[in-house]
């Protein structure tokens, strides 16, 4: 393997564990957009 | 005066309401939207399809079902008023 | 020594009526955008900014979510009435609040006002849409609604950002004040005094409850009283909620024995109350000719042409989103493809220069292309609502939804889920019955969100021929209005469905306003239109930008070495024997081959052949079939599968000719008959409007339910339904002779 490929290789790795965070990361999976809804506030009711 | 429900008002009618026929949650709502005894509402027209009816009261309009409307009770106002 | 307390910022709340503009009046004070909606109960989300007083402090301000009185009915008016009186505990009560009016309408937006007046909270009443009574033929006498109230009251026209300087003015004077009027002398509601009375019972029990808004406690008093439910949430202490449930129910016979109706007497008296102030400010000339919206009101909502100008808007939509949009997706088209050119020629031949060139820009440049259309689409959206339409299509749909067993109110995520799914799940919220509620999260992803426009769009110009039908109608335009309408088809009848069989519940009322028709206001449509466009792209400049890297990944390795050899030699014959064009063609021949040998070698192509079988009958190759794997994390990424394993060259034509030629032309290697026709086209569109697939819609279904079940539900209904559909229309197409 030369330097290019591991160069092509980790970028594959981090993008994976990237992806995989996205999707296990904030609200227990789901959107990787910016502007993601924040888990509705705790109401006292209802 | 006759009195009628809502729904059976037609066209271009213009009725006073007297008030509801049972006791549903959604005619208090109504009622905070200005549906009160003695309101003064003016049938638009009818959807499409029959259901739901435009009615206009205190200068705005609001679409009700025709079911719901069936509840509220309302006097034809006189002609010449 | 100075004694140096934390000055905290103050907190402004906006509330009104919904349609009254709130929003528009927040983003004028704190330059943030957001989406104006003509809706009741769209958002329950918390928006929040900051404004700088003409003195130079920083105000906090909240925009609460629009509401007809305090007396909550959802959601969002829980909210309302929470904040403002004090009892959420993760905010705090506000120091001032801006009512927000429809001026044209005051009498019934005064309702609320009058109810947040009586809670002692300092007050500016915001009197918007001033230039719609400027213009018409009746007049507010704003000096004496001040008087008569003890609030300042000033008009804006907040589209244009008129009277926004005087509001900030009033806002900084209100906060330098240090003796408000007191809450008892701005309104009167009239009510009789034996109820005032009867009312210091509930008054007794709430007092200590409300101890930041002593004022507030007779209104609450009031709309405690008039609650047939209920539903507040002083009941939920048991000891208080029963005592306070007693003295209620008291009231109530008492009331009833002194001819006193208590399920009316504060809308009565209020409204009259409100009658009366308006007599002495509002002068109003009748006016005997119809206005411009009441004359497109006729049309629209008419019995026939109503019906006809909602199915032809409908199909001019449709037409422009594909056919406008070319152009500019054109031009896109060929400037990634000479991005990739360019790239090409920086980076040195090897795996880092096939990852840029066929992972990343194949992957992430195929969709961005279709950004001008998501635009379209977006902008047709906000169009809508900004001009009032939207409450009439729901106006002339109302009875469809009835039919299907659908609360009125689901007509707004249902439409946003056309978008996006996540938002429209979450605007479900609106929904009071469980059942109700739970059929439109569960139909919801049948409406073919726009992830899904750049798939249908690529495939109809690919396998869709580009003709007329009757000389007029534009059979590619057709074919996408008829999967929009075959969406929705799905839709309503797997809510009736669900509603008749294990849905069943009851049919809650709708009632909603028609706002007047506005001619739309392009700054805010097109911003609009942005806010929702800027979705698209942050999804393309994360999730897909990484996984594309992931599919090159599995597509290009493992590497054979083997075959590599092989086919090295096969060249080096080829050299030997051949020459010219001759040659050049060999080659061509031989690099096609290897490529599709590594493609079937690879971790891509196991598990694309690992599925297949699942997936033949419906006319599907193993290429789709990891395509549709991929299309779990976003749907938009078969596109880009497609591009990555067909190695696309540029040919100066575009990315997406270059990709759309690539799938013409594919040929099976073993049966060498053509892999996509038109009827795999159809087949696979079928199966993209009714497959469930994002991981992003599963987990907001899974929270909004709040159980695994309803979402593994809801994957194998949509999966089941998706299959039965695809494979109908392959078969079926099949056994037609279409092929």
């Amino acid at each position: 393997m030369d330097n290019n490929e591991i160069i092509a290789l980790s970028i594959v790795v981090l993008a994976a564990l990237l992806a995989l965070r996205c999707f296990l990361g904030k609200n227990g999976g789901g959107c990787c957009s910016k502007d993601c809804f924040k888990p509705k506030e705790p109401l006292a009711k209802k | 005066m006759k009195t009628m429900t809502l729904d059976q008002m037609t066209l271009g009618e213009r009725g006073i309401i007297q008030g509801y026929e049972g006791e549903e949650d959604l005619h208090y709502r109504l009622k905070e939207l200005g549906l009160v005894r003695g309101t003064a509402v003016l049938v638009k027209r009818f959807a499409p399809l029959g259901d739901p009816m435009e009615i206009v009261l205190r200068g705005y309009s609001l679409s009700l079902r025709k079911q719901d409307a069936a509840k509220i009770l309302v006097s034809r106002e006189n002609q010449g008023l | 020594m100075k004694n140096i307390t934390e000055k905290k910022n103050k907190e402004i709340a906006l509330v009104g009526n919904p349609n009254t503009g709130k929003t528009t009046i927040f983003n004028a004070l704190t330059g943030l955008r957001h989406s104006t909606a003509n809706y009741p109960g769209v958002t329950v989300e918390k928006k929040t900014g900051w404004m700088k007083l003409p003195g130079g402090e920083d105000v906090s301000v909240l925009d609460l979510p629009g509401a007809y009185s305090l007396l909550p009915r959802s959601l969002d008016e829980d909210i309302v009435h929470d904040v403002l009186l004090g009892v959420r505990c993760d905010t705090p009560p506000p120091d001032l609040v801006l009512v927000v009016l429809d001026a044209n309408n005051l009498e019934r937006n005064l309702y609320l006002a009058t109810q947040v007046l009586e809670t002692g909270i300092p007050v500016i009443l915001v009197l918007n849409m001033w230039d719609m009574v400027r213009k018409s033929s009746a007049s507010v006498d704003l000096e004496k609604l001040q008087k008569l109230t003890g609030v300042p009251c000033v008009p804006t026209v907040g589209m244009e950002r008129e009277g926004i300087q005087k509001l900030e003015a009033a806002i900084a004077s209100v906060f330098m004040e240090t003796s408000p009027a007191p809450a008892n002398l701005r309104f009167d509601p009239f009510l009789p005094e034996i109820l005032k009375i009867e009312l210091d019972k509930i008054v007794v029990v709430i007092e200590n409850c409300l101890k930041d808004r002593p004022e507030a406690v007779f209104g609450e008093s009031l709309r405690l009283l008039s609650d047939r439910l209920f539903r507040s949430s002083f009941f939920e202490d048991v000891e208080i909620g029963n005592l306070l449930r007693t003295e209620i129910l008291s009231v109530r016979s008492s009331l009833k024995q002194r001819g006193i109706d208590w399920t009316s007497v504060e809308p009565e008296c209020r409204y009259t109350a409100i009658e009366h102030l308006c007599g002495q400010i509002i002068r109003r000339v009748p006016q005997k000719a119809l206005t411009f919206s009441e004359h497109l009101d006729r049309i629209l909502t008419h019995r026939i042409w109503g019906v006809v100008a909602f199915i032809a808007i409908m199909g001019i939509i449709f037409q422009s989103i594909f056919s406008w949009a070319q152009g500019p997706m054109n031009l896109l088209s060929r400037f990634i493809e000479k991005l990739g050119g360019l790239a090409q020629g920086w980076l040195p031949t090897g795996p880092l220069q096939s990852l840029v060139v066929d992972g990343i820009i194949a992957g992430v440049g195929n969709v961005i292309v279709f950004l001008p259309q998501i635009f379209l689409l977006f902008f047709f959206i906000a169009l809508f609502e900004d001009t009032g339409y939207m409450a009439r299509a729901v106006f002339v749909l109302d009875k469809l939804m009835k039919k299907v067993g659908l609360n009125g109110k689901a007509f707004l995520p249902l439409l946003s889920s056309f978008a996006c799914t996540v938002p429209g799940v979450l605007a479900t919220r609106t929904i009071e019955d469980r059942n109700d509620r739970l059929a439109t999260i569960l139909v919801a992803p049948l409406m073919s969100c726009s992830a899904r426009l750049p798939i249908y769009t690529l495939l109809i110009a690919a396998f869709i021929p580009n003709i007329h039908v009757f000389h007029v109608l534009h059979l590619q335009g057709l074919t996408l209005l008829g999967l929009y309408l075959m969406s929705i088809g799905a839709g309503l009848g797997v809510a009736a469905l669900f509603r008749k069989t294990f849905l069943k519940g009851n049919r809650m009322p709708f009632v909603f306003e028609l706002p007047p028709y506005r001619i739309p206001h392009l700054k805010t449509v097109l911003g609009t239109m942005w806010d929702r466009a800027k979705e698209f792209i942050t999804r393309a400049g994360s999730i897909i930008f990484l996984l594309s890297i992931v599919l090159w990944f599995l597509v290009s390795y493992p590497k054979d070495p083997v075959a590599a050899t092989k086919f090295s030699a096969a060249r080096q014959v080829a050299a030997k024997t051949c020459s010219g064009e001759v040659l050049q063609e060999r080659l061509g021949l031989i690099e096609h081959d290897e490529k599709n040998q590594q493609l079937r070698s690879s971790y891509a192509g196991s598990l694309g052949h690992a599925i297949e079988p699942a997936i033949r009958p419906l006319g599907f190759n193993w290429e789709i079939g990891i395509g549709i794997i991929a299309s779990f994390a976003a749907r938009e990424l078969l596109i880009s599968t497609l591009a990555i394993v067909h190695h696309v060259q540029p040919e100066g034509e575009g990315m997406t000719a270059g990709l759309i030629d690539a799938l013409q032309k594919q040929r099976s290697t073993e049966t060498g008959k053509l892999v996509y026709t038109p009827l795999v086209a159809l087949s696979l569109m079928v199966f993209y409007v009714l497959a469930c697939q994002c991981f992003s819609t599963f987990a907001i279904v899974k929270r909004e339910t709040g159980s695994w079940g309803w979402m593994f539900f809801m994957i194998f209904y949509m999966t089941g339904l998706a299959w039965g559909s695809s494979f109908l229309v392959y078969q079926g197409g099949r056994f037609l002779g279409f092929q």
